[in-house]
C-alpha cells in the first residue's frame, strides 16, 4: 500500500509521537517514566530563569549563584553576552534528571547535564557534590556563550551554511573553560599516550561523542591556550566565518592545520609523559591480572571454604552485571552472579559510582536503580537469592553500601530529595534507618572499621573542599564526632580497612597520578586525634573546639612563631606511605589479607581488576611521607547563595508554549500530483505538554482547493506516569492499494491514546479512534460511509541492547489486539491480532543470533491487508508483493562483525568507512486470506551487509536465494534458480 | 502541465532578473560630485577622531537628546563610523560600505566588494582608505570624487583601524607586522615585524607610532623610519587601541590593568588595576581619562595620577571606546544601551536602549551623536535645539 508523505506523518503524529521516548524501530522502545510529580517553581535572577522544585530550594539558590557568577566571567571572557533569559532546569539527583521531558531520548548514567538548542535550555542534575554541580553549570554555560557567539558571527557575515564547530572543540573548550585541568584529565591523556591509543586530531571523528574525545578536546584547548595564547580559543570561534573547514580555521588562527598541529601536540605529549616510565610503572606490568576484558570495577573480596573470591561490577558484554571470580585460579572466567539492565529490579548497578561489599556470611550488598528510587539489596552468594532489600522514601540515590563487622548493619551514602549527600546506617534486621551526617557536604565511600568503632569516609568538608577536593575523615560511632584523617589540596577516596584494623588503604592523587596509599599505625589501630598537647590558642584558651558542622578542630598557628607546632592529622606513630607507583590510575583498593590488595586499575582506557602482592614488604620499602598538616581553620566553607547585586524572585511555574520546530514541504508524485503544507510543534519549557500541528493541501484542480485541506492537531501530555495524547484530524486524499487499486478516503475524527509504563522495560498502551469515514475504490465504488471506531490495546516489552546497526542482546515483544467497527452502517467490522516477538541470543561479545517470530491477523469485513516482502521482513522478495489478511514471519539471522575499518587513502585525501556488519540469514513467511490461499511457505536464505552512515541511516545489501517449502507432511524445498540481490536501508530487526 | 510550465517559466525569469539587478547593483560605484568641505575640525575622519585616537571633542553635546533617525543596513556595523562633510561612512561585516546623509539618515550610496570588512574606513582628502579583515586586496583607497579605486593591495589581513595622515597610511596587520604605505599610490614605505598578531590600532603623535599586540607587548616605532623606539610587555594581550595625549600614552590590557606610559621611553607612569580585562580604547580631555572594562565598569581616572575619580556600572561589557564631548562622555555597552555620563561626577545623564548589542563607538559630528547596534541599525541623536552648552 502506498501512502502519501503527509498521511504517514499524521499517523505518526497522532499515535506514535505521543510516546516521544520511542527508540529503535516501529513500536518498541523503553519507557521514560515520570515517577514524581514535581511542583515546579521558577527562581528569576538577572540573567536566568531557574526551574526547580521546593525540596531542593537551597540547592537551587546555590546553583543560581554559580550561574550568575559564571555568566559574569564568561561575558568578560568572550566579550559577548546572551540577549535572552537563559532557562536553567535543575534536578536534585540523577534519577529525577532521567525523568526529564526536555529531550525525548534516554539519559544514561554518564550524562552530567546538557544544553539543548530548540529552546536554549540548560538541564542539570546535582550528584550530591556542590563542586561538581558548579562545574557542570559552568560547562553548559560555556556552550551557551560559545554557541551564541558563533551564531552571531556567522549571521553577521552571512554564513548560513557553515556546519558548525566540531564536537571535540565545543566539548573541549567547555571542559577547559569550566574546570581548567585536573587529575582525571591528566590520567586519561597520560594513559592514552603511554598506551598508544591517543587519537590524533585528524582522526577525531573516530571517537566522536566518547569520553576520550571530551578529554582530548580539553587537552587540545589547554595546549592551544598555553602555546599560542589563551585568546586564541575565542579567536577560533571568531574566525569561523572565514573558512569552510575547522582545520582551515585553525590554520588561520594558530598557523597550523590539523596534521601540523598533531605533529607538535603529540610530540609535546610524548616528551612529557614518556620519561615517567622511568620512575613509574604500568599496572599490568607489575601486578597480577584478575580480569582482562571489558570494564570491571568496585571489587569486593571474601573467602569461602579456604578459597578466595572477588565479586565486582562489570560491563563485559554491553549490559552491566555483577560477577564472581576465583582469585586462586587466574584462568577461571568471571561468572555472572546477577544480571543487570534487563529487569526492573536491576536497572543499573552504577558501574563507576557505587561500591559493593561482602560480609563474613557470604552475603553481598549492592545498590541498584529500581523504579523511582535506588534500592540496597542483600544477596546470598551461596543460594543465589535476594534475601532482603531496602529503599527509603526520601532517599533517591544510594551508593557504596558497606557491612558492619558483625554483618548486621549497612552503612551507605544517600542523596535525598533536596540533593544532599550524607551517610546513613540501616539495620539489616529491622530496616531502621539512622542518619550519621546532616549537611550539604558530599560524603562518600564509607568503610566500617574492624573494631566497629568508627567509619572512615571521603568528603569535601575540609577547607579544600570548596574547590572540590575530597579528604578522608573518621566518624566516631560512640561520640558522633567527625575527625580528620587527611587534609590537603588533593583527592583521597575509597578508604579500606585491613582486617586487623592497623592499616587503612585509599586512593589518592596527592602527588600526581591516582595511586594506592596506606596509613599504618605500628602501635595499634589507626586512631587519629586532633586533641593534641602543647598548643596555645588565644581565641579559645588553648582548647580544641567543635565547629558548627560537628568538626572537632585543633587550634593551630601559621608560620612565624618558632614555638608553635604543626600537628599531623595523624598521631606521630602513624605512617603514611605510597604503596603503588603507577603511570595511570589505581582505585578502590580492598584487602584480601594483610599482604595482598585487590584494586581497579585504569589502563588503556579500560578498567581491570588487579592484585598487589607483598604489601607488607612494599610498604616497608616505601619512603615515608610527611603526614598532612592542618592549616588554620577559622570556619567551615559554605556555598554562596544569591546575594549582593543579583536580583531574584520566585514564582510558580506556569506553562508557556513556544516553538520547537516548524517546517514546510512541497512534494510531488508522478501519480498523485503535488502536495504542499507545513507542520509545527510547540511545547512548554519542561517539555511536559506538547502540541503538534499539521496542515497541507493536495488539491490538483482549483475546484478541489477548499475541500482538499488536511489538518491534524495533537496534544501530548507527558508530565505524569500515564502519558496520553488526544487529537483531531480532517484528512482527505487519494491512495493506492496493490490489490484494490486506487481509492479515495476522507476521514474526520479524533483519537485518544494512553500509555502506562510498568517499568522501564514494559508498558501497556491503548487507543480509541473515532471518525467519520468515506472510502471509495476506483473499481469497487463506495464501500465505507459511516462512523468508524478503532480500538486497540498493546503490551510492549523491550530490554534490547543495541549495537551499531540493530539490537544484539535482550528481547522485544509487542502484542496488540484491536477492533474496528462501523457503528453507523456496519460497513466495517474486523478484529486485529498482532504479535511480534524478537530475541537476541548473544553468542559472543560481537556476534548475535537474532530471531523474530511474527504473526498478524485481520479478520472481518473490510479488514485491511498486510503486505510483506523486502529487506524489512521477508528478504529477497520484492517489496510488498506478498499480501493477505493473515501473515506469519520467521526471521533468523546470525549477526557478525564484517569489517571494523575500511579506509581508502589517496594522495589527495581519503575515504573511511567504519564498522560494516555482516549477517547470515534464513527467513520463512507467508501471507494469506480467503482470496489468496497458500500452499507453500516462502523462504529465503543468504548473506547481508549493513553500513551505518551518520546517526540514522543504515544501508543494507543482501544476496542469496529464494526457496519455497511445499508438502508440509514431508517438506519439499524448491530453490529458485539464480541469486537474488537487494539493496535498501533500515536498522536490523 | 501547461500551467505548471508557465509558473516555472515565470519563476525562472524572476530569478534571472533578480540576479541581473543584484549584479548591476553590486558593481555600482559611488561618486560624490562637488564635495562640500564643511569643517575639517568637525569631521570624524578615523577611529578615535584623530591620529592620536583620543576620542575627544571640546564642544559639549549634552542631553537631553532626541533620537532623530534610524537607518537599517544589511549587516552588523564595524567598530566605528567615519563622518565627513555631512556624510556618514558606515562599514558592515558583510562587505558593504554605506554612505548615509547625517541630516536625514537617508542612504546616499553603497559600495560592495568581495572582501569582508571588520574595520572601518578612514577619510582623507575626499578619499576613503578601507581596510579588510580577510581577502586578497585588504587595503584600498577609493576616490570619492572620481568614483573609483585608486589602488588596491594585498596588505595581509587587517583587523584594526587604518590611520591616515599626510605622512601616509599606517596599518597594524593581523599577522605580525606593522606597515606604512603611501596614501596616494599604496606603495609600501616600510614594514616592521612584531611578535604577534594585532587587533589594536596604531595611534600617532610626535612621530611616534604606538600600537598594542596580541602577545601583550606595546610597541612604539619611529613613524618615519619604521624602527623600534621601545616596547613594553604587559601581562596579557593588548587588544585595545592606545591613545596619546601630550607625552602620555594610555592603554588597557586584557590583564585587567590600565597603563599610562611615557611616550618617549615607554616608562610606566602609573597603572590602574581593574577587575576584568580591558578590550576597548580610552578617551581623554587632558584632565580625565575614561575607559570601560569587560565587567561593565566604566572608570574615570585622573590624567596625572591615575587615581580613580569615579566609576559607573553598566549592565554588561563596555564594548566601545568612549567619546568625550566637553563635559560629558558617551559610550556603548553589550547591554544594548548608549550612555551619557557627566564627566565631572559620573552621574548618568541619558541613555538609549537599542535593539541589539552595541559594539560601535559613538562619534560626534556637528550637533549629532551617531551610533550603531549589532542588529544592523544606525542611530542619530541630537539635542532638540542646536548645539547647547552644558
Amino acid at each position: 500500500m502506498k501512502f502519501k508523505i503527509f498521511q504517514t506523518i499524521t499517523v505518526l503524529l497522532g499515535l506514535l509521537l505521543f510516546n516521544s521516548n520511542l527508540s529503535g524501530q516501529y513500536y518498541f522502545g523503553r519507557n521514560k517514566i515520570q515517577y514524581d510529580d514535581f511542583d515546579w517553581k521558577i527562581l528569576k535572577t538577572d540573567h536566568f530563569d531557574v526551574y526547580f522544585y521546593p525540596e531542593m530550594g537551597e540547592l537551587a539558590e546555590i546553583g543560581a549563584a554559580f550561574a550568575e557568577e559564571a555568566y559574569r566571567r564568561l561575558e568578560s571572557q568572550t566579550n559577548h553576552n546572551v540577549n535572552r533569559r537563559i532557562p536553567l532546569i535543575f534536578y536534585s539527583n540523577h534519577s529525577h534528571f532521567q525523568q526529564t521531558n526536555t529531550i525525548p531520548s534516554f539519559l544514561p548514567e554518564g550524562t552530567g547535564g546538557f544544553f539543548e538548542f530548540m529552546k536554549g535550555r540548560v538541564v542539570i542534575p546535582s550528584r550530591g557534590s556542590i563542586h561538581s554541580f558548579k562545574h557542570v553549570i559552568n560547562h553548559e554555560l560555556v556552550h551557551v556563550f560559545t554557541r551564541g557567539r558563533m551564531a552571531r558571527i556567522l549571521k553577521d557575515h552571512h554564513r548560513t551554511t557553515f556546519r558548525g564547530m566540531p564536537l571535540w572543540f565545543t566539548e573541549g573548550i567547555a571542559e577547559y573553560w569550566s574546570q581548567g585541568w585536573n587529575s582525571q584529565a591528566e590520567m586519561i591523556i597520560r594513559d592514552a599516550v603511554l598506551s598508544g591509543h591517543l587519537v590524533p586530531l585528524q582522526d577525531m571523528d573516530s571517537i566522536y561523542g566518547t569520553f576520550l574525545m571530551y578529554k582530548e578536546g580539553q587537552a587540545i584547548c589547554k595546549y592551544i591556550a598555553e602555546k599560542f595564547g589563551k585568546e586564541k580559543l575565542l579567536q577560533l570561534i571568531e574566525n569561523l566565518w572565514k573558512e569552510s573547514s575547522f582545520s582551515d580555521v585553525m590554520k588561520l588562527t594558530i598557523g597550523l592545520t590539523y596534521k601540523e598541529f598533531d605533529e607538535k601536540w603529540i610530540y609535546d605529549l610524548k616528551k612529557r609523559y614518556y620519561p615517567e616510565l622511568e620512575e613509574a610503572d604500568s599496572p599490568k606490568m607489575v601486578t597480577k591480572a584478575i580480569t582482562k576484558d571489558g570494564l570491571n570495577t568496585k571489587p569486593a573480596v571474601f573467602s569461602k571454604n579456604d578459597k578466595n573470591w572477588v565479586a565486582f561490577i562489570a560491563n563485559r558484554v554491553g549490559y552491566s552485571n555483577i560477577y564472581l571470580k576465583s582469585l586462586d585460579d587466574s584462568e577461571s572466567k568471571p561468572e555472572v552472579l546477577i544480571k543487570g539492565e534487563r529487569t526492573s529490579d536491576f536497572e543499573s548497578f552504577k558501574l563507576l559510582n557505587s561500591k559493593i561489599d561482602v560480609n563474613d556470611y557470604g552475603e553481598l550488598t549492592f545498590v541498584s536503580k529500581s523504579g523511582a528510587h535506588d534500592v540496597i539489596y542483600v544477596f546470598d552468594m551461596q543460594e543465589k537469592v535476594i534475601l532482603r532489600k531496602f529503599s527509603f522514601e526520601n532517599l533517591v540515590t544510594l551508593s557504596s553500601p558497606n557491612w558492619s563487622p558483625d554483618g548486621k548493619q549497612i552503612v551507605f551514602s544517600g542523596i535525598n530529595f533536596a540533593g544532599v549527600s550524607d551517610l546513613y546506617i540501616v539495620d539489616e534486621e529491622s530496616g531502621e534507618l539512622q542518619r550519621l551526617t546532616n549537611d550539604f557536604y558530599d560524603d562518600r565511600d564509607p568503610a566500617w572499621s574492624p573494631d566497629a568503632g568508627a567509619i572512615a569516609f571521603s568528603s569535601d568538608r575540609s577547607y579544600f573542599g570548596r574547590d572540590g577536593h575530597m579528604n578522608l575523615f573518621l566518624y566516631n560511632l560512640q561520640t558522633g564526632e567527625i575527625q580528620y584523617l587527611t587534609e590537603g589540596a588533593h583527592n583521597d577516596y575509597a578508604p579500606s580497612w585491613s582486617h586487623d584494623g592497623e592499616s587503612l588503604a585509599f586512593t589518592s592523587d596527592r602527588d600526581g597520578p591516582f595511586n594506592i596509599w596506606i596509613i599504618k599505625n605500628n602501635a595499634g589501630k589507626v586512631e587519629p586525634s586532633l586533641i593534641a598537647d602543647n598548643f596555645a590558642d588565644p581565641t579559645n584558651n588553648g582548647e580544641a573546639h567543635t565547629g558548627k558542622n560537628g568538626l572537632t578542630l585543633n587550634p593551630v598557628f601559621e608560620n612565624g612563631d618558632t614555638n608553635t607546632l604543626y600537628p599531623s592529622a595523624l598521631e606521630k606513630t602513624d605512617q603514611l606511605k605510597k604503596l603503588t607507583n603507577f603511570t595511570t590510575g589505581a582505585f578502590d583498593p580492598v584487602w584480601l589479607d594483610e599482604d595482598n590488595l585487590v584494586f581497579t586499575a585504569f589502563e588503556n582506557f579500560s578498567f581491570q581488576l588487579r592484585q598487589v602482592n607483598h604489601v607488607e614488604d612494599k610498604f616497608a620499602e616505601a619512603p615515608s611521607v610527611k603526614n598532612d598538616t592542618l592549616l588554620t581553620v577559622t570556619d567551615y566553607w559554605t556555598a554562596n547563595k544569591l546575594a549582593g547585586e543579583v536580583r531574584s524572585s520566585t514564582v510558580k511555574y506556569k506553562r508557556k508554549f513556544n516553538l520547537d520546530i516548524a517546517q514546510s514541504a512541497v512534494s510531488h508524485d508522478p501519480i498523485f500530483g503535488v502536495s504542499g503544507g507545513a507542520q509545527l510543534a510547540v511545547s512548554d519549557m519542561l517539555g511536559n505538554r506538547q502540541y503538534y500541528f499539521l496542515i497541507y493541501n493536495n488539491a490538483q484542480v482549483r475546484s478541489d482547493f477548499l475541500s482538499s485541506w488536511n489538518v491534524a492537531v495533537t496534544r501530548v501530555e507527558l508530565s505524569k506516569r500515564i502519558n496520553y495524547a488526544i487529537g483531531g484530524y480532517r484528512l482527505k486524499g487519494q491512495f493506492y492499494d496493490r490489490v484494490d487499486s486506487f481509492f479515495e478516503q476522507k476521514q474526520l475524527g479524533g483519537f485518544v491514546a494512553a500509555s502506562y509504563p510498568f517499568s522501564t522495560f514494559k508498558r501497556i498502551e491503548a487507543s480509541i479512534n473515532l471518525r467519520k469515514e468515506e472510502r471509495s475504490y476506483a473499481f469497487r465504488g463506495k464501500v465505507i460511509d459511516g462512523i468508524v471506531v478503532s480500538n486497540s490495546i498493546s503490551y510492549v516489552k523491550d530490554n534490547s541492547l543495541w549495537g551499531i546497526t540493530g539490537p544484539i542482546d535482550g528481547e522485544r515483544f509487542n502484542l496488540t489486539l484491536g477492533n474496528t467497527l462501523d457503528i453507523q452502517n456496519n460497513d466495517v467490522s474486523f478484529f486485529t491480532i498482532s504479535a511480534d516477538y524478537r530475541h537476541y541470543f548473544r553468542l559472543s561479545r560481537r556476534t548475535t543470533y537474532a530471531v523474530r517470530l511474527m504473526t498478524r491477523i485481520n479478520q472481518g469485513k473490510e479488514a485491511f491487508r498486510y503486505f510483506m516482502g523486502g529487506s524489512w521482513d521477508l528478504r529477497l522478495y520484492p517489496r510488498w508483493t506478498i499480501w493477505g489478511r493473515k501473515l506469519f514471519l520467521v526471521n533468523q539471522e546470525v549477526r557478525v562483525p564484517f569489517l571494523d575499518w575500511f579506509v581508502l587513502r589517496f594522495p589527495f585525501g581519503g575515504l573511511g568507512l567504519r564498522a560494516i556488519q555482516g549477517a547470515v540469514f534464513v527467513d520463512l513467511g507467508q501471507a494469506w486470506d480467503r482470496d489468496y490461499q497458500f500452499n507453500e511457505v516462502l523462504g529465503s536464505l543468504g548473506v547481508g551487509w549493513r553500513l551505518r552512515l551518520g546517526g540514522f541511516l543504515v544501508l543494507r545489501y543482501e544476496i542469496g536465494r529464494r526457496f519455497q517449502v511445499t508438502d508440509f507432511s514431508s517438506p519439499n524445498i524448491n530453490f529458485e534458480p539464480g541469486l537474488k540481490k537487494a539493496f535498501w536501508f533500515g536498522f536490523d530487526f | 502541465m501547461d500551467l505548471r510550465f508557465k509558473v516555472i517559466s515565470k519563476i525562472k525569469t524572476f530569478f534571472l532578473l533578480l540576479f541581473l539587478v543584484n549584479l548591476f547593483w553590486s558593481c555600482r560605484s559611488v561618486k560624490i560630485k562637488n564635495i562640500q568641505t564643511v569643517s575639517t575640525e568637525e569631521n570624524w575622519t578615523l577611529y578615535g577622531g584623530d591620529p592620536s585616537r583620543v576620542n575627544y571633542r571640546a564642544a559639549t553635546l549634552a542631553p537631553p537628546l532626541e533620537h532623530v533617525w534610524t537607518y537599517k543596513a544589511t549587516s552588523a556595523p564595524g567598530k566605528t563610523l567615519t563622518v565627513a562633510n555631512g556624510l556618514i561612512y558606515f562599514v558592515t561585516l558583510d562587505g558593504r560600505l554605506d554612505l548615509v546623509k547625517i541630516e536625514t539618515g537617508e542612504k546616499f550610496g553603497r559600495l560592495k566588494t568581495a572582501e569582508h570588512f571588520e574595520a572601518t574606513c578612514a577619510f582623507y582628502q575626499n578619499k576613503l582608505v578601507i581596510a579588510s579583515r580577510y581577502g586578497e586586496k585588504t587595503l584600498a583607497a577609493y576616490d570619492l570624487e572620481k568614483g573609483k579605486y585608486l589602488w588596491k593591495i594585498n596588505a595581509g589581513d587587517i583587523a584594526s583601524e587604518p590611520l591616515v595622515t599626510s605622512a601616509g597610511v599606517f596599518v597594524s596587520a593581523l599577522y605580525n607586522h606593522i606597515d606604512k604605505y603611501n596614501w596616494e599610490s599604496g606603495e609600501r614605505i616600510w614594514t616592521f615585524k612584531s611578535g604577534g598578531q594585532h587587533r589594536s590600532s596604531p595611534a600617532l603623535s610626535q612621530n611616534t607610532l604606538v600600537v598594542g599586540c596580541d602577545d601583550g607587548t606595546i610597541y612604539a616605532l619611529n613613524a618615519e623610519k619604521g624602527t623600534l623606539k621601545w616596547k613594553v610587555a604587559t601581562g596579557a594581550s593588548v587588544f585595545a587601541t592606545p591613545i596619546i595625549q601630550s607625552e602620555n600614552i594610555f592603554v588597557g590590557s586584557s590583564d585587567s590593568i590600565f597603563y599610562s606610559l611615557n611616550l618617549e621611553n615607554g616608562e610606566i607612569v602609573w597603572e590602574f588595576q581593574a577587575d576584568r580585562p580591558i578590550y576597548e580604547a580610552a578617551a581623554t580631555d587632558g584632565e580625565h581619562v575614561v575607559f570601560g572594562a569587560s565587567d561593565g565598569q566604566f572608570y574615570c581616572l585622573d590624567f596625572e595620577s591615575g587615581e580613580e575619580l569615579w566609576s559607573f556600572k553598566a549592565e554588561s561589557v563596555v564594548s566601545t571606546a568612549p567619546l568625550i564631548s566637553g563635559d560629558v562622555v558617551f559610550f556603548g555597552s553589550l547591554d544594548r544601551h548608549y550612555y551619557c555620563l557627566d564627566l565631572r561626577n559620573g552621574n548618568k545623564l541619558w541613555s538609549f536602549e537599542t535593539k541589539g548589542r552595541i559594539r560601535t563607538s559613538p562619534v560626534l559630528w556637528g550637533k549629532y551623536i551617531i551610533g550603531a547596534s549589532e542588529n544592523r541599525f544606525l542611530y542619530a541623536f541630537s539635542p532638540p535645539d542646536s548645539l547647547s552648552t552644558y
